[in-house]
């Protein structure tokens, strides 16, 4: 059984040095002057970056303008992209940045909206319902193979934890990074990592006791 | 947490329950995490509760990115930078600008070259008329006084 684990390991390992040197390669071409190289990239990674961001932000139009964003933003950098790391990391990282940016601006309308809305309640003017502006969008996917309700309630669970531990969640167990890797991404310790990852498992347990 | 496991055992188990999901549980921990939950209820929800959340978080429903999605991200970049200006990034991935900084400077330098050039040719024609006009006005002026 650990047998079997571990050449799985190795397999994955092998995997992902492969495709490693071939984003490498692929970046390589793209700066110097190959737009087609850049085109495989964008094919390679669309669906694992668009899925973080809408993991992140539960709002598939948002999600799509923060994958295409991301795409560009790598592009615009990518003479800055250090050929000794993983594509994959360092383009997660720009689409994490992104989402945090997105869901702390999204914060500042929240509390804008509730100081407004705070303002006409004490000014005696029609007394608003604080969920119609600050309940976030939720879109649930067709065609899943999990129960909508359960995924539902996951969202919901993963909505509620802090940006960092969703981050991990959705990194490790949605995508499949390692917390060494995931330390690159986030440029954190890979403990720093565990310990997110363990208290936001805890915090899941917590939020979902009674559902699962 | 009660059971046979005593106080030890739970502990054990917390511990374990919450490196679930960080990897694959070796055979000594996992048959001592299992003859600990067979008879503490309170760990045995514990663990059922994470394996059931890790299991759910690893089997969410996946979704891809829009249909066009690529040709959308590829139309912004070559809307904003032409397929021209790749060329001017080396294959180090630095940006050729030194190159363009050098061609800048001679161009300045050529151009002000022949404006100066122009310049003093013109003024030289300038004055070599303005002689020829004074020469002809004496001529003229003597003509006229002599007769």
């Amino acid at each position: 059984m650990n047998k079997d684990n571990g050449e799985a390991g190795a397999q994955h390992r092998k995997k992902l040095m492969l495709e490693g040197r071939e984003d490498t390669r692929a970046v390589r071409e793209c700066l110097q002057g190959k737009i087609e190289a850049f085109e495989f990239l964008v094919k390679k990674y669309q669906d694992p970056v668009y899925y973080i961001a809408y993991r992140m932000v539960s709002n598939q139009e948002e999600a799509k303008d923060l994958a295409q964003e991301t795409f560009v933003k790598a592009f615009e950098k990518l003479d800055t992209f250090n050929m000794k790391m993983p594509f994959r990391s360092w383009l997660y990282k720009i689409c994490s940045n992104l989402t945090i940016d997105n869901l702390r601006g999204r914060k500042g309308r929240e509390i804008s909206v509730r100081i407004a809305n705070d303002a006409r309640e004490t000014e005696g003017g029609r007394n608003m319902h604080l969920a119609e502006f600050v309940a976030p969008e939720r879109e649930i996917p067709e065609n899943v193979s999990l129960s909508n309700d359960i995924s539902r309630y996951v969202q919901e669970a993963l909505d509620g934890l802090p940006e960092n531990y969703r981050l991990v969640m959705v990194l490790h167990h949605m995508e499949g990074l390692n917390y060494a890797e995931i330390g690159k991404v986030l440029g954190v310790p890979r403990n720093t990592v565990k310990t997110w990852a363990h208290r936001a498992r805890g915090e899941l347990c917590g939020s979902l006791k009674g559902v699962v | 947490m009660s059971g046979n496991g005593g106080e030890t055992g739970c502990e054990f188990a917390l511990r374990t329950i919450e490196i679930l999901g960080d990897q694959k549980l070796g055979p000594g921990r996992r048959s001592r995490l299992r003859r600990h939950i067979e008879t503490c209820p309170e760990c045995k929800a514990d663990f059922e509760r994470m394996t059931a959340v890790i299991d759910i978080l690893e089997n969410m429903p996946r979704m891809s990115a829009p249909e066009g999605f690529a040709d959308k991200v590829l139309e912004v970049i070559m809307a904003y930078m032409p397929v021209g200006d790749l060329d001017s990034i080396d294959e180090h991935g630095h940006r050729k600008v030194w190159i363009a900084g050098a061609v800048f400077g001679v161009s300045i330098a050529l151009g002000l070259a022949v404006v100066r050039h122009f310049i003093e040719h013109e003024g030289e024609n300038g004055i070599d008329q303005d002689d020829e006009r004074v020469s002809k006005e004496r001529e003229s002026y003597a003509a006229a006084t002599s007769s």
